[in-house]
């Protein structure tokens, strides 16, 4: 964990020529830059290239960073756009990881049926208009806040809230409807 | 006890631990008393539990900092991609081809004209013609002249430049 103080520190010792010392900076923000790209890309071969790329676009325009933001949330922002221009100029569809995270084998039934609802949850995300979803997985992304996702994603905080809000609304509608559907089905 | 309408909201502030005990009091009442409500915290707190689940952070590749690390010698040409830059460089030659083909089969040796001729005449004054001779074929020397630049300026940063920055990381 690196204190305010001295990550401003490092800043000073990089802009100085000290090369090295940024690698401290990449160790303490990877995890987190990393995830929003796999945010934005579904892909982790891509996802990885962009955070990588948005590092080193980081690290070129350090000299213009002006402090008056944290240093994360200048770079996060970097890595979402960065990624977002990845996504438009690959425009490949991937398989999403998402899927990959709920254990589907040797599950009680009740957590079966719980496993089943959260593949009805994801099933209802990708029906989400793209911005909203976005809003909506930072937000709850080590439970940033609103202020924090604007910052990241460059919009307005409200536009944020909106946003969030109604993709949660979107999302209990349509997890409904799925749900309703299922009753049917049985 | 009078019941309040029930939004999202606070629906979802009760799963985020926000509500006093006594609001909790009050909305587990409700909810014991409607199927509804029950069946929307119940849709809620499976969106809550997904959206934490698939929020947790992800890591990279072991190797992510060293590529970072060695990444940050590799400098882009600014503003140039090499798909871009070949295109140019491709119709940098075919101009200058087309203007030394013209130039070799004497096109332009014949050319030196008048390139300015305003004749203002009046009842009073006449301004005479203005002249200014003009030759083509210095002109077209000229354009080839700084095609050849450009062309050498692409060439170096779509094809050589790439070239030895790969050997020199590779």
């Amino acid at each position: 964990m690196i204190t305010l103080e001295e990550e401003n520190l490092l800043l000073d010792r990089i802009l100085a020529g000290d090369k090295q010392a940024y690698a401290r900076l990449v160790d303490r923000y990877k995890n987190f830059a990393f995830t929003i790209a796999m945010k934005v890309l579904d892909n982790r071969p891509e996802a990885e290239e962009a955070a990588q790329d948005a590092f080193i676009k980081a690290f070129h325009y350090l000299k213009n960073f002006n402090r008056q933001a944290r240093f994360s949330t200048w770079l996060y922002r970097i890595t979402f756009n960065t990624a977002i221009s990845y996504k438009r100029k690959h425009k490949l569809v991937f398989q999403s990881v998402e899927k990959t995270i709920i254990p589907q084998a040797d599950l009680a039934e009740q957590e079966l049926e719980q496993s089943d609802k959260l593949q009805f949850v994801h099933q209802a995300m990708q029906s989400l208009n793209e911005a909203d979803r976005l809003a909506l997985q930072l937000f709850y992304l080590n439970e940033l806040s609103l202020e924090e996702v604007a910052g990241i994603t460059a919009q307005n905080v409200n536009t944020v809230k909106v946003r969030v809000h109604r993709a949660r609304q979107r999302l209990a509608e349509e997890l409904k409807r799925i749900l309703k559907q299922e009753v049917i089905t049985l | 006890m009078m019941k309040l309408p029930i939004t999202d909201e606070y629906l979802l502030r009760y799963l985020n631990g926000e509500l006093s005990a006594q609001e909790i009091l009050m909305l587990k009442n409700q909810v014991t008393d409607s199927n509804e409500l029950q069946q929307r915290l119940d849709e809620l707190h499976i969106i809550q539990t997904y959206l934490k689940q698939t929020s947790m952070l992800q890591n990279p590749g072991a190797n992510f900092t060293t590529s970072v690390m060695n990444g940050l010698d590799r400098v882009k040409a600014p503003g140039i991609s090499v798909k871009r830059g070949l295109i140019l460089l491709i119709g940098s030659i075919v101009a200058s081809g087309i203007a030394l083909g013209l130039l070799s089969l004497g096109a332009f040796d014949s050319s030196t004209s008048l390139l300015i001729e305003p004749a203002v005449q009046t009842k009073f004054i006449e301004v005479p013609k203005i002249s200014i001779p003009f030759n083509t074929k210095i002109l077209i020397n000229g354009i080839i002249f700084l095609n050849l630049g450009l062309l050498f300026v692409l060439l170096d940063r779509t094809i050589l430049k790439p070239l030895f920055q790969n050997k020199a990381t590779g």
